[in-house]
Order: structure tokens, then C-alpha cells, then sequence
């Protein structure tokens, strides 16, 4: 397992395209339920000393989900549309661990505070992400403008491009 | 389980937000789990066909195999700026009927491609949920769910 900064020391280029998607804020985490079955929820993952983080409401089935089987995996939204538009993609899997240290806690809440974002709900279980396997794709589409909109043609299929990370 | 038109006969208001989701972006993630019990995200581009919900997918694609091996889904739409979320879940299967491909690949026109490689599968529906957040980006925001589930489930 690795942390952020580990991934972004390795591969520098695909930490900084997937830390500007994962920071739009909205990706999606995916856990398991009790029964074995998939869940997924969009949610706003947050950075702090290098780490990544994702707070949980109080309310939310899937911190148990986390508790019981720390295993997630996170994909980032894609870029807007515009003419060089590749559907830049990130996808990070790993084990979430409960964040029980207040000063921990702090930190991240300040990081959020110096993005102009709120501080995390009081309730709310938060959790560090470690990170397993870091994917990035991208996708050569040919884009073409319509009406004003950047939009890929479906005239051609896009071919992907992955690149995988693995932590030691 | 429940085809989407049965879906939308029993909650008309849940299913026009799910449209409206789909109609601006077409775009969805899927969670599927791992043969090692892990779980797995991807983007796909739904469609919805006589009544229907199918997703092709590529034959070399993981969540294909974690589909064929156990069915269970979970398919969220991208949520729009109005902060509302839709999601369904159930059992994918293979499609395998000319007649079905044919329909579904008609309905794609203008929102995806599907390559003849590709495999079909229609995504029953068990359960369905909407969220809609009030007073967003307030100290007063909260959300507002709908649940439904398949009588039969």
C-alpha cells in the first residue's frame, strides 16, 4: 500500500491529471455491501499531507461497508469537453482505514478550509485511502464541434491508452 | 426484477428525474465486484430500448467477466449541477437475441456505438433510488431520497 504522495512520486504525470479530476469534487466510491453485492456513491475526496481522504455521513450504510472490508475503489469524473478532449480517466484501488486521530482530522479539515471548502461534517466517519494500484486511460477521440459544443464523433471508435501503477 | 418501463409506470416522478440525469450526459458508472470479492467502478454509456435498460460492453472488459460471473450491479447517473442523483440496481444478463441487439443498436444511434464485438446485456431492475439535495451549498442543505424495489424481489 502507498499514499498519494508515494503514487504522485512515482508517476508524477498521472498524479496530476487525476488529482485535478478527483479535485472537480465529485468521484465515485465503490465498496461491497454485506451480502457481496456492489455500492457506489458520489462523494468528494479530500487531500491533506500527501493523503488522500474521504469523509462518510453518520448516516451512510456504506461506512460499514468500509469498516468491515476496507477494500474501495475510486474513479475520478471525467474532463470537460473541448477540442482536445482524451476522457481522461482515473481509477485508484486500495484499503480504507478509519481515521481515529483528532490531529489527523485537523489538518485535513484545514486543507479543506484553504480550497474554500466547508469543514468536514462533525458526525461524519472519516477514512484514509491507501492505495493499492493507480489506473489512468485516455481515449484518442476525434472531436467535433456542433452547435457551439465540443462533442467526440461516433464516426470513429476511440482507442485506449492505460497506464497502470502498482504500489510496492 | 423489473423492466425500466414497469420501473416508470410505478414511480412516473422517480423515472422522469433518472431521464433528465440521462438526457444531459448519456453517461453512467457501473459497480460490479471482483472474483476476489473486490469492487470495481467503470463509465458506460446506458441505453434504454423498448422499455429497457442495456449497456454493451467490450468482450475483453473486466466487468464483463464480473458480470457473466455474478450479475449484480449497481448503475449511478453522473449527477448534474441541480445535485440530483439517480441510481438503479439488480441482475445483468447476456442478451443473445438478434431481434433485441438490433432495437437496442437502432436507440443508440446518436449516443454510443456499438461494435458488432461487443457483448449485450439487459440490466433488470430490483431496486431504484433518487436523491435531491435542498439548499445546496448552505448550512442548510439536506438530502431528499425515493426508494423503490420490484415487487417481486
Amino acid at each position: 500500500m502507498a499514499t498519494w504522495s508515494d503514487f504522485a512520486n512515482a508517476e508524477p504525470e498521472m498524479a496530476r491529471r487525476g488529482r485535478e479530476l478527483l479535485n472537480i469534487p465529485v468521484a465515485y466510491l465503490a465498496t461491497v455491501r454485506r451480502d457481496g453485492a456492489p455500492r457506489l456513491h458520489p462523494l468528494s475526496p479530500m487531500f491533506a499531507e500527501g493523503r488522500l481522504f474521504v469523509a462518510i455521513q453518520s448516516s451512510a450504510p456504506r461506512r460499514y461497508d468500509l469498516l468491515r472490508d476496507g477494500r474501495y475503489s475510486l474513479h475520478g469524473l471525467p474532463p470537460m469537453l473541448g477540442p482536445d478532449y482524451d476522457e481522461f480517466e482515473i481509477n485508484v484501488t486500495g484499503r480504507a482505514t478509519l481515521v481515529r486521530d483528532a490531529t489527523l482530522r485537523a489538518l485535513v479539515n484545514e486543507a479543506e478550509h484553504a480550497r474554500n471548502r466547508p469543514s468536514i461534517e462533525d458526525d461524519a466517519w472519516l477514512f484514509e485511502l491507501d492505495i493499492e494500484t493507480a489506473l489512468t486511460t485516455v481515449w484518442n477521440h476525434k472531436m467535433v464541434e456542433r452547435g457551439g459544443r465540443w462533442i467526440p464523433t461516433l464516426d470513429e471508435m476511440p482507442q485506449a491508452t492505460h497506464r497502470v501503477w502498482n504500489a510496492a | 426484477m423489473a423492466t425500466w418501463d414497469e420501473f416508470a409506470a410505478a414511480e412516473p416522478e422517480m423515472a422522469e428525474l433518472g431521464l433528465r440525469q440521462y438526457r444531459k450526459f448519456g453517461l453512467a458508472y457501473l459497480g460490479t465486484t471482483r472474483n476476489d470479492g473486490s469492487p470495481r467502478v467503470n463509465p458506460v454509456c446506458p441505453v434504454i430500448a423498448e422499455g429497457r435498460v442495456f449497456v454493451a460492453t467490450s468482450p475483453h472488459s473486466p466487468k464483463l467477466r464480473d458480470l457473466l460471473r455474478d450479475g449484480r450491479y449497481v448503475l449511478h447517473l453522473l449527477p448534474g449541477k441541480e445535485e440530483e442523483e439517480f441510481w438503479i440496481r439488480g441482475v445483468a444478463k447476456l442478451v443473445s437475441d438478434p431481434g433485441t441487439r438490433a432495437k437496442v443498436i437502432e436507440a443508440a444511434v446518436g449516443i454510443t456505438r456499438i461494435r458488432p464485438a461487443e457483448q449485450l446485456l439487459e440490466y433488470d431492475i430490483e431496486e431504484a433510488g433518487t436523491t435531491v439535495w435542498l439548499d445546496f451549498q448552505t448550512p442548510n442543505h439536506r438530502p431528499s431520497r425515493r426508494f423503490w424495489r420490484a415487487r417481486d424481489s
